[in-house]
């Protein structure tokens, strides 16, 4: 029964997390080893430096010249992105069908405060998924409020609310495992990170508190660490994380390696995991999980990326179960303000779930400031 | 790229091409025709990180001296219009605004001549006069050279700095190229069955 929830409970976030990443670590296959040369934050994603701009332009399918812009100098910048998800997904053993929508709407600022601090963050609407059984209106999200302070090139120092570091950097990755290796937490958690990083090596320590929208006995406190080395001319970076947490509930400790590669039009991102998490409970209950990425990604133009991405999730102790995904997608970036994604996420969860597949195409407008 | 035949080596490869067969005169194995090959231009960003630039129209022919003066004749010739980074745009701006190919043979083709090579087999280090942007300037580098069934396959690096070449800093919406640049050649040179190239260690 144990072993069935937990399946069920995977298998209802898969197909409930079937969202295509936006992120651009394969430009590893160019060269950019890290996120600095192109994104204000050095843990990427998010609002574009000047250089970042004319990157994401000229690898659009409307690529043209970019007028040199003040986005580095400037006090302030935003943009406002609108993201539209369509998903499709079909239980194969049962036979039965859902589709539904999801729309949310970001505005993403920074604010200069002096010449080596900024104020960084991003609002969200998300609207309530159409087409689901799912009531309700149209709720305030916050993924990122951070403070940053870069005294010099090669370091940073950030606090403030966001996701944690991870060592391939792509937010649905990186959410899968969150949610099936430390279920019921926040994915922006509150915390303190310093970035350093040089031709060679890229460190990132970090320590964690909750975000506040948590259980209150599953509030964790912890810290952890990425340490990546380029061991190939900024192409191959290889590296291993870590990270131990406390809250009320469980007590959590995770061990991981991590590849980025890119060979110019292909590359490989890769990211897997040991984590143990026990109870805090008089009797202790201890669940090992073994968790992990790997995707094949392929760029036949600048503007059109394939990949081919498998997951694999493993529980053994307290709970049990085995779940695998693969999930073929591409990313055709249209012009700097358009971006469309489609995804297929083919899921098995083991003989009694069966599998399940997950069609879904992500549309994401944004402005240009 | 950078090799130097001697009297004895030409003797090997000569006596090992008419050992299988190849219909090959012996004093036309002095002279190597460039059969394949790619230069990598290794530049990195002024912010970290680096990106490359690729091309595999290499050509050329070379002539070891036979006096053992380290000297090689013949000159290696890239065609700088087909340098590729990757980004379609950076190629133009790299090509139009930086190397400036438009503006004649001796920008859109960056040749290497007056070559010396301290020995022919394994790794050595040479010196050449490398042409770039209608410069002309000496260079030196390492290589290694390895001899197999008659054909040499090189593998050399060397550094420039792009200032030395009169080459614009290359920049790009405030992030730009540093000035040392690594250079790296991969070639496979096989005996020539034309006349031997000029060996007296100056260009042809």
């Amino acid at each position: 029964m144990k072993r069935q929830s937990a399946i069920g409970g995977v298998l209802i976030y898969l197909l409930a997390h079937a969202t295509p990443a936006l992120a651009s670590p394969t430009m590893i296959r160019l060269g950019y080893s890290d996120c600095v040369s192109c994104h204000v934050s050095p843990q990427g994603g998010g609002l574009l430096t000047s250089y970042g701009r004319g990157i994401d332009i000229a690898q659009s399918l409307r690529a043209r010249e970019n007028p040199p812009s003040d986005a580095d100098t400037r006090r302030f910048l935003y943009d406002v992105r609108f993201v539209a998800i369509g998903q499709q997904a079909d239980a194969l053993a049962s036979h039965t069908s859902s589709a539904s929508a999801t729309y949310n709407l970001f505005a993403r600022t920074s604010t200069r405060l002096s010449e080596h601090q900024r104020l960084t963050s991003t609002f969200g609407l998300a609207g309530p998924p159409l087409g689901s059984s799912t009531q309700g209106g149209a709720t305030v999200i916050v993924p990122k409020a951070i403070w940053e302070y870069r005294p010099k090139d090669g370091f940073e120092l950030s606090a403030g609310r966001e996701e944690l570091p991870t060592g391939i950097g792509l937010p649905d990755p990186q959410a899968y495992i969150r949610k099936n290796t430390n279920p019921g937490t926040t994915a922006y958690p509150t915390q303190v990170k310093a970035f350093f990083w040089n031709k060679r090596f890229q460190f990132t320590p970090y320590a964690f508190a909750p975000g506040g929208e948590e259980d209150v006995r599953l509030r964790q406190w912890g810290a952890g660490a990425l340490a990546g080395v380029d061991v190939w001319k900024g192409r191959a970076i290889l590296g291993l994380s870590g990270v131990d947490s406390r809250s009320a509930a469980f007590n959590r400790r995770s061990m991981g390696a991590y590849a980025r590669l890119g060979f110019g039009r292909w590359g490989v991102l890769a990211e897997h995991e040991v984590t143990g998490r026990s109870s805090t409970e008089t009797n202790v209950a201890t669940t090992q999980y073994v968790a992990g990425h790997t995707q094949v990604f392929f760029a036949p133009y600048e503007w059109l990326v394939t990949s081919l991405g498998a997951e694999e999730l493993t529980m053994h102790g307290a709970t049990t179960g085995r779940a695998y995904r693969l999930a073929p997608g591409a990313q055709v970036r249209v012009s700097d303000n358009l971006t469309v994604a489609f995804t297929m996420r083919d899921v098995f969860a083991g003989v009694t779930t069966g599998r399940s597949r997950t069609f879904s195409v992500l549309v994401a407008v944004k402005t240009i400031d | 790229m950078t090799q130097m035949m001697t009297r004895t080596h030409a003797l090997v490869i000569a006596i090992g091409l008419v050992a299988t067969g190849a219909a090959t005169r012996a004093d036309a194995a002095d002279a190597y025709r460039i059969s394949g090959g790619e230069v990598t231009v290794m530049c990195p960003l002024t912010v970290g990180g680096s990106f490359e630039a690729k091309t595999k129209t290499l050509s050329g022919e070379i002539a070891p001296a036979a006096d053992q003066s380290g000297a090689v004749g013949g000159t290696l010739k890239v065609e700088l219009q087909t340098l590729e980074t990757g980004i379609a745009m950076r190629d133009r701006h790299m090509r139009n605004n930086y190397l400036e190919v438009e503006k004649g043979p001796l920008f859109a083709t960056a040749t290497f001549d007056d070559i010396r090579v301290e020995k022919l087999d394994g790794k050595t280090t040479f010196t050449g006069v490398l042409t770039l942007h209608g410069q002309k300037k000496k260079i030196s580098g390492a290589a290694d050279l390895q001899q197999k069934d008659g054909r040499i396959k090189v593998q050399a690096q060397f550094a420039l700095k792009v200032s030395d070449f009169e080459i614009p800093a290359p920049t790009y919406l405030g992030i730009g190229v540093r000035d040392e640049i690594q250079i790296k050649v991969a070639l496979m040179a096989t005996p020539s069955t034309t006349t031997a190239v000029g060996t007296s260690g100056k260009n042809r």
